[in-house]
């Protein structure tokens, strides 16, 4: 009996974490709503984790900011000798805009104003590019769709 | 409830590693990070909110240096000594800090390793000490740091089985013809593109399970290696590749270790001296 009180503890403490946690990062139609709820108050903010990169389905649509200034061509905010975590930035911030996640349009442009290494007095234009497949068997041919962001 | 000591070590090593690695390259870049945030604001409240991200809510957010200096120190610290339950504390709280005000630029791999840097506060507590309390918070935490791994795997997997892309083989080329992901010419080749969105899938739902026997936990490793080694070039995730790789070590046995370090010609791992 000595041995086995501290083993059934270390069991129920691990198995009652990862039931807690499997409600929380499963997908929302195989956990019961309510258990979903206790899940979801239980690993925020302590254990918080997502494993949905690429799912359930990578996106359809590339997402590309880019930004201009005066007459100058349209440039690509992610540059080739960027560093990673620069470019994820401009990547997610990408997605945010282009999801409406912003509260406004507005929020974001002192960000991307930085992320682009220019100024508010070059007074830059910035908008979304994004290349949407219409067939998932030809993923190369992709439909470029444009939202131009604010600007003067 | 004995754990494998040498592979505990080297887990905690590793972690401590990862997290000195991270914040080393994250460096060029810390402005945007900490000292003139990019991220937004997030408007959580909470005490546990308070205690887990405490830059910005209990500590100004100009303490933001300081936190980064006291987190290069602590994981420094624990790439050569052994952890201990206050550093790993410490350097928990350190690392959730900058990564709250960061969000923008994470990605699973830091939730992944604040997740394992948590339960190491545990796998640190009286480290050579055979006290019940102690023994059984060091199991816990091991327990808890090896099936987090695994229900990494199990979650991604089923999320992927809900959708569409990845059933039908058609994932891969999708993510490879995004121009901030590739490898590109993998989509001109439509078999290996449906191959590899398989393989993938696969992978992801058997490695909790091949992981529990030495037969298939070292092939099944090797091969997470490939993937997340291909991830971090082409997917620009190299903090994620590395940090699941880390947590492989979680999983060696004993032996495996040792073989594991004479393959690296490092020194033969041993037990935490005992106090």
């Amino acid at each position: 009996m000595g041995n086995k009180l501290p083993r059934l503890l270390v069991i129920s403490i691990v198995a009652i974490h990862l039931l807690m946690l499997a409600a929380y990062t499963f997908p929302e139609r195989m956990v019961p709503e309510r258990l979903r709820f206790w899940g979801q108050w239980y690993a925020r903010p302590l254990f918080h984790q997502q494993w949905k990169l690429f799912a359930p389905d990578p996106p359809t649509c590339s997402c590309t900011l880019e930004w201009q200034s005066g007459s100058a061509d349209w440039t690509p905010m992610a540059t080739d000798g960027m560093h990673y975590l620069e470019r994820r930035m401009v990547y997610d911030h990408c997605l945010w805009l282009a999801e409406g996640y912003f509260g406004a349009e507005w929020e974001a442009r002192p960000a991307l104003i930085r992320l682009a290494d220019t100024d508010e007095a070059a007074a830059p234009r910035f908008r979304i590019v994004q290349g949407c497949i219409a067939d998932p068997k030809q993923p190369a041919q992709r439909e470029d769709r444009i939202i131009l962001l604010y600007g003067p | 409830m004995s754990i494998p000591t040498a592979s505990v070590l080297l887990f905690q090593r590793a972690l401590h590693g990862w997290v000195l690695l991270f914040l080393l390259t994250a460096l060029p870049v810390m402005d945007m990070l900490w000292l003139e945030p990019l991220s937004p604001h997030l408007p959580y409240a909470g005490w546990r909110y308070d205690l887990v991200h405490p830059l910005g809510r209990i500590l100004p957010s100009t303490a933001a240096p300081w936190v980064l200096v006291l987190a290069l120190g602590l994981s420094l610290r624990g790439l050569f000594k052994p952890s201990r339950w206050w550093s790993a504390l410490l350097l928990w709280v350190c690392f959730n800090g900058l990564m709250h005000l960061a969000f923008m630029a994470s990605s699973g791999g830091q939730q992944l390793v604040a997740n394992l840097m948590l339960w190491n506060i545990l796998l640190s507590v009286g480290q050579g000490r055979q006290a019940p309390v102690a023994a059984m918070a060091r199991a816990t935490g091991f327990w808890i740091i090896r099936l987090q791994l695994l229900l990494a795997y199990v979650a991604t997997g089923l999320h992927k089985l809900s959708g569409m892309h990845w059933p039908q083989g058609t994932a891969m080329g999708l993510v490879a013809t995004d121009p901030a992901f590739g490898p590109p010419w993998i989509a001109a080749m439509p078999a290996l593109s449906m191959a590899i969105t398989w393989a993938v899938l696969l992978f992801q739902l058997t490695f909790p399970l091949a992981v529990w026997w030495r037969r298939t936990r070292v092939p099944w490793m090797l091969a997470g290696v490939l993937f997340h080694l291909g991830t971090a070039w082409w997917l620009g995730i190299p903090e994620m590749a590395f940090a699941f790789l880390v947590a492989y070590l979680s999983w060696l046995s004993g032996e495996e270790t040792q073989a594991l370090l004479q393959t690296m010609r490092w020194p033969r791992a041993t037990s935490a001296p005992a106090r």
